[in-house]
């Protein structure tokens, strides 16, 4: 049973990326439920960039495929060369082309959509404690 | 033997030729005086060889040669001429005469000549006649290797179209599945959120019951992922005991026994997604076994073929179900374990059928016919 109740004091700072409306609002009420602080919420990868410098967030949750001109992964690419933060992709890509992409740009983690509470903490707390 | 027409206005000089040609029972000789009637014989009957003198009367033997070249004919043509009379030779040569022999001299060597002459002309005809049939053979050949040459490269276009058409539904598949398994990420979501503020017990219960059919839609897609390879790759030559193993490695039997058979060498010709097959019938097994306690490989010979077994210990399958569990759509979870299970064997004509007894445990035989099976170097195959 969540309980908004619990997450009194926060366990990290999370930006998340992810275009898809409701997945958002899933991932944010379970992120919360599960303690962290979700700082910020964007759609594209050029407000990503934007956040992550504004908000400095302690991790950002990357879904791969969102609107604009670049992907998360292009995105994570580029935080990764500017700052030192983990990233922790978001996909439903489990095979494939996309996901060779993806291990090229050596993420934290990943989590496989669709995703539970569980499956969100444990890739978290292993990218927050690297 | 030969067959041999000679023409000659001397009926006295015909008598001898024949009789010394034919002494030697190599040569059957017809014998007719004029050019003229030598004409309609050849007409009607074949001949191996052609021997007419110069001088006749009517027709002489330069224009019975230019008549027969005229007409076609190519049968060797061999000239006697009188002493002294190298024109006429030469004439006869350069109007397609194989040879010319001078009259008078010694009858036996001069026959002798003639005979050699006649046997070397034939030999030489044929000879010239294989060379065409061969050119002829030839010319067909090459055209057979263009026909033959387009039918491959239209093959390898359809190959091709096949493949690109391939590709893009498994591109189709990859994005369908993403998008699907979105919108079951939100609807777990929404169902976990929902249940976080419903109290109702009806209410929860029913949540509960569309969160499991979300999670088998989640199955069900999933499950597209798995098999949007079959047929893609080569088959190819697999050790049997090493993709069992592996298929072993990749399920959760908790206190199941699983056992391969030993490496026995034995190598199937089969799909690269065998393994799926191995995998399903264990997954099968642990989820429908009911009570069991082990799921055991082996392999025999049957005649030529080779069996590959898989039993195990537990319910068995009901006689009314042994060809139905092989259907799209039939059971439980995604209904399609075996029926993909059977279409990827089949790819190489390996089948499969269930033969085990009701109540003793299920077995899944599957027979592999001679030219897909093979003992590497590992050792002999069971018998």
């Amino acid at each position: 049973m969540h309980s908004e109740e619990m997450a009194i004091v926060s366990k990290g700072k999370i930006l998340l990326v992810e275009d898809d409306d409701i997945v958002a609002k899933v991932a944010d009420w379970r992120l919360k439920t599960l303690g962290y602080d979700v700082c910020g919420r964007v759609t594209t990868g050029a407000d990503a960039m934007e956040q992550v410098v504004n908000l400095m967030p302690d991790l950002v949750l990357m879904d791969i495929s969102i609107k604009g001109d670049i992907d998360g992964i292009e995105t994570a690419r580029m935080i990764k060369k500017r700052l030192n933060i983990p990233i922790v992709y978001l996909t439903s890509h489990s095979d494939g082309p996309i996901l060779d992409r993806a291990k090229e740009t050596h993420p934290d983690g990943f989590i496989l959509k669709p995703f539970e509470d569980n499956d969100l903490r444990v890739a978290i707390e292993l990218a927050l404690n690297r | 033997m030969y067959s041999v027409l000679c023409v000659d206005d001397e009926p006295r000089l015909l008598e001898v030729t024949k009789l010394f040609l034919e002494d030697g029972g190599k040569f059957k000789v017809t014998t007719t005086t004029s050019a003229r009637e030598a004409l309609e014989r050849l007409n009607t009957v074949p001949y191996d060889a052609i021997i007419s003198d110069y001088q006749m009367p009517g027709m002489d033997g330069i224009e019975f040669l230019k008549k027969l070249k005229a007409s076609g004919n190519t049968l060797p043509f061999i000239i006697f001429t009188g002493r002294g009379r190298e024109e006429v030779a030469i004439d006869a040569l350069n109007n397609g005469a194989d040879f010319y022999i001078q009259k008078g001299g010694d009858p036996t060597a001069q026959f002798a000549e003639l005979s050699d002459k006649i046997r070397y002309a034939v030999s030489k005809r044929q000879y010239e006649k294989n060379l065409e049939v061969n050119e002829v053979l030839e010319k067909e050949m090459k055209f057979h290797e263009l026909e033959l040459l387009k039918y491959i490269t239209e093959i390898k276009q359809m190959d091709e179209a096949i493949h690109t058409a391939n590709r893009k539904l498994n591109l189709l598949n990859r994005i369908i599945r993403h998008d699907i398994l979105n919108t079951v990420t939100g609807l777990l979501g929404l169902e976990d959120m929902a249940m976080n503020h419903i109290s109702d017990q009806d209410a929860l219960h029913l949540l509960r019951e569309i969160k499991d059919s979300t999670r088998l839609i989640q199955e069900q897609i999933t499950f597209t992922r798995d098999y949007q390879d079959i047929g893609l790759g080569e088959p190819q030559w697999q050790n049997v005991h090493r993709v069992i193993s592996d298929a072993i490695r990749q399920t959760s039997p908790g206190n199941m026994h699983l056992s391969a058979m030993a490496d026995d060498g034995l190598e199937i010709f089969a799909d690269a997604m065998l393994i799926k097959v191995f995998y399903n019938l264990i997954d099968n097994a642990l989820r429908h076994g009911g009570k069991l306690s082990k799921v055991t490989f082996s392999s025999h010979r049957d005649g030529d073929n080779i069996i590959i077994s898989c039993r195990d210990d537990g319910d068995g399958i009901a006689d009314s179900e042994k060809e139905k569990i092989f259907e799209s759509g039939f059971g439980k979870n995604t209904g399609q374990g075996l029926f993909l299970a059977r279409e990827i064997l089949n790819i190489t004509g390996i089948s499969i059928k269930e033969t085990g007894k009701t109540g003793e445990g299920a077995r899944f035989d599957m027979l592999v016919p001679k030219e897909a099976w093979r003992l590497g170097k590992t050792g002999k195959a069971n018998n």
